[in-house]
């Protein structure tokens, strides 16, 4: 019946508005569920797709920012976020917020994964806290929204790992970084630009012993001048893997500067910890 | 007493023993058979109303990670961990843990799936041996390689679960091939249960002589030789009687390690999976009987007759004998560790009837059915079995 019922067309949707407003909550769930199936048939089609007046009745529109997203069924507040996301109303976005803070880690889950729309940058603070959600699938998903925003969503990363007095709340972002796959990217940037946060996070991962991905992602990269900066910058670092890195370039490195820098770098007796 | 005397005298003993070994043997055979004759029909008629489709999409089914245990398996690990990631699962997260491999197990999975040593948290709340190193590929983000020092298959176990991320692990075999939906399958009781269900086993079938294609059993054939061919049988009645009687009886004592789901916070509380058996499967659900009935948790373990994990079995004598002698051997080891519940009231049916069923059925089975190859026919041809009372028993 769900697969027939989503078939149709966004504009037929009024007719689920008995459902939605059913006092069963396993009703309501079933009728947002097929709603929100709706939609992203719709979204896959459209690139900028949004739900306004001309797809979207304005007392579905009503159910969803007022009802549907408080409502006492935790599995219809987790199908609404994605429906939300594309609402063009003002009252969507704060919606959508107060679903990131909700009691029920799926509900938190689907909010934080609706979220990942260039649109929702703003919102990147209230992502952010999400790092260190007590679920490791809502602080995963956390960490793709924000690469979602791209280069403010990254800044946004680095500045909560670098800012957190919580030990354990860095190491879980030190995980999530890696996990996610976004030191690469932190590397280029760091590379390109002269000055950003990301050589206090190489920092702050040599501190905590975890260079592992760092270490492997500079030695297969054929960018010389982001080894010359990054040797520059955490050659001395006390960190075994970044020594070997280091003796490595030394003995194996064709650049004669680079291997130059590296080999007075490999022969300092008691390296400085925490870099030059 | 003379000599002959005490042969007749030992004939006579062994003789009741065969007897009540076979009374009870095929005894609760039969019941566990009529058991599982309705389990079975129970579920079948509840698979025709009941699809998996709603599991599959549904927001509240709770994610799982498989934990594969690898120890010198270059040959298979990269073929069988890519069809294990197309496993039809919402939210799967895949575990691999290399045994401190001798041989090229985890350079073949680096190379297969590109991964990259990753440095990530590791809270032992089980002990372990040592870790070497966490591999990851961003990519395939459900995807984790734990390299450690060698400790044995529990030990790779454990390690995997201190890592799991989710509520629910599933133990596999890297040797195994799944069928896509078989943890949708053995997830479905758990979910469907307001209670703690703690264990969820499925049935493991015989590879040897089915027609495989991309890592999927494509045709069920027999295979070509006699041992396997009785295996084929003894997994036949192993499962689809043994199991499914006693998980309707609530006497489950056996869940193949091979394929099974666990609840992780309560493996955890046991203490894992232990070392001191070779046997851990069996042992860790004796140890989560035992760690219900002391914590007056109410648990409960269920076997579905329809998930179907695949595996090779021995093919050759020398080599069925070395895995059955481990089994035995296991079996005892487990047994005796936990004595304590043999006629134990508080144990309910796993005390009375479970229990004595493994040690005397199953424990001391090789034994009274190896002897009675020759005792039967001496006791016959001596004229102290009567031919009429004999042939009874045969025909029995």
């Amino acid at each position: 019946m769900k697969s027939a019922a989503v078939s149709f067309p966004l504009k037929q949707a009024d007719e689920l508005l008995p459902l939605l407003a059913a006092l069963n909550g396993r009703l309501r769930f079933q009728a947002v569920d097929i709603l929100r199936e709706m939609v992203e048939r719709e979204a896959a089609r459209e690139a900028e797709f949004q739900l306004d007046r001309q797809n979207l009745s304005p007392e579905l529109t009503e159910l969803f920012v007022t009802k549907l997203c408080f409502d006492e069924n935790p599995d219809a507040r987790a199908r609404s976020a994605l429906t939300l996301s594309y609402l063009l109303d003002l009252r969507a976005t704060p919606a959508l917020v107060t679903l990131l803070e909700d009691s029920q880690w799926f509900v938190r889950l689907h909010a934080v994964r609706s979220l990942a729309k260039r649109k929702f940058l703003s919102q990147a603070d209230a992502i952010g806290k999400r790092l260190t959600d007590s679920q490791w699938m809502v602080r995963e998903a956390a960490a793709r929204t924000l690469m979602v925003f791209g280069r403010a969503g990254l800044d946004q990363l680095t500045r909560h790992f670098l800012e957190t007095q919580d030990r354990y709340s860095r190491e879980q972002v030190a995980d999530e970084m890696q996990r996610a796959g976004l030191l690469p990217t932190l590397l280029a940037q760091y590379a390109s630009e002269p000055k950003g946060d990301e050589v206090e996070v190489f920092r702050q991962l040599s501190g905590m012993g975890k260079t592992s991905y760092l270490v492997s992602t500079l030695a297969s990269s054929s960018d010389k001048n982001l080894r010359k900066k990054f040797l520059l910058d955490l050659g001395a670092h006390s960190d075994p893997q970044i020594r070997t890195w280091v003796r490595q370039l030394a003995a194996r490195e064709t650049d004669l500067e680079l291997r130059t820098l590296a080999t007075s770098l490999a022969r300092q007796a008691s390296p400085e910890k925490g870099g030059t | 007493m003379d000599w002959r005397q005490l042969f007749y005298h030992s004939m006579n003993m062994f003789n009741v023993v065969i007897v009540s070994y076979f009374f009870v043997g095929n005894g609760v055979y039969t019941l566990l058979m009529m058991v599982s004759l309705v389990s079975v029909w129970v579920h079948n008629r509840r698979l025709a109303y009941q699809g998996l489709d709603d599991i599959r999409e549904s927001v509240i089914t709770p994610p799982a990670t498989i934990i594969m245990p690898a120890w010198n398996e270059q040959e298979i690990i990269a073929t069988s961990l890519a069809s294990i990631l197309k496993t039809d699962y919402p939210s799967l997260e895949v575990i691999v843990v290399d045994d401190g491999s001798s041989d090229e197990t985890l350079q073949r999975l680096i190379t297969a799936f590109k991964l990259v040593k990753m440095d990530l948290i590791y809270r032992p709340r089980i002990p372990t041996k040592a870790l070497r190193g966490f591999y990851l590929n961003p990519r395939i983000p459900n995807l984790l390689v734990i390299s450690k020092e060698n400790g044995g298959k529990p030990d790779a176990l454990n390690v995997g679960i201190n890592m799991c991320r989710t509520p629910y692990f599933c133990t596999l075999d890297s040797d195994c091939l799944l069928e896509p939906d078989a943890l949708l399958r053995l997830m479905r009781p758990i979910i469907r249960s307001p209670i703690n269900t703690v264990a969820s086993g499925g049935i493991v079938r015989i590879l040897n002589g089915c027609d495989v294609k991309d890592d999927r059993v494509v045709k069920v054939g027999l295979p070509q030789g006699r041992v396997e061919r009785f295996q084929v049988v003894e997994y036949l009645r192993s499962f689809h009687f043994g199991r499914a009687g006693w998980d309707l009886l609530g006497g489950t004592l056996i869940v193949s390690g091979a394929f099974a789901v666990f609840h992780r916070e309560s493996v955890i509380e046991t203490g894992g999976f232990h070392l001191d058996t070779v046997t851990e499967d069996m042992d860790l659900i004796v140890q989560l009987h035992r760690w219900a009935v002391h914590n007056h948790r109410k648990i409960k373990m269920s076997f579905t007759s329809d998930p179907v994990c695949w595996t090779e079995c021995p093919s050759s004598l020398s080599n069925l004998a070395r895995q059955r002698r481990r089994w035995q051997m296991g079996l005892f080891q487990t047994l005796w560790k936990n004595s304590e519940m043999l006629f134990n009231r508080k144990f309910g049916l796993l005390g009375w009837l479970s229990f004595p069923f493994q040690l005397y059925i199953e424990g001391l089975g090789a034994a009274v059915e190896f002897l009675g190859y020759f005792m039967v026919p001496l006791a016959l041809g001596r004229g102290i079995v009567p031919p009429t009372l004999f042939v009874l028993f045969v025909l029995l």
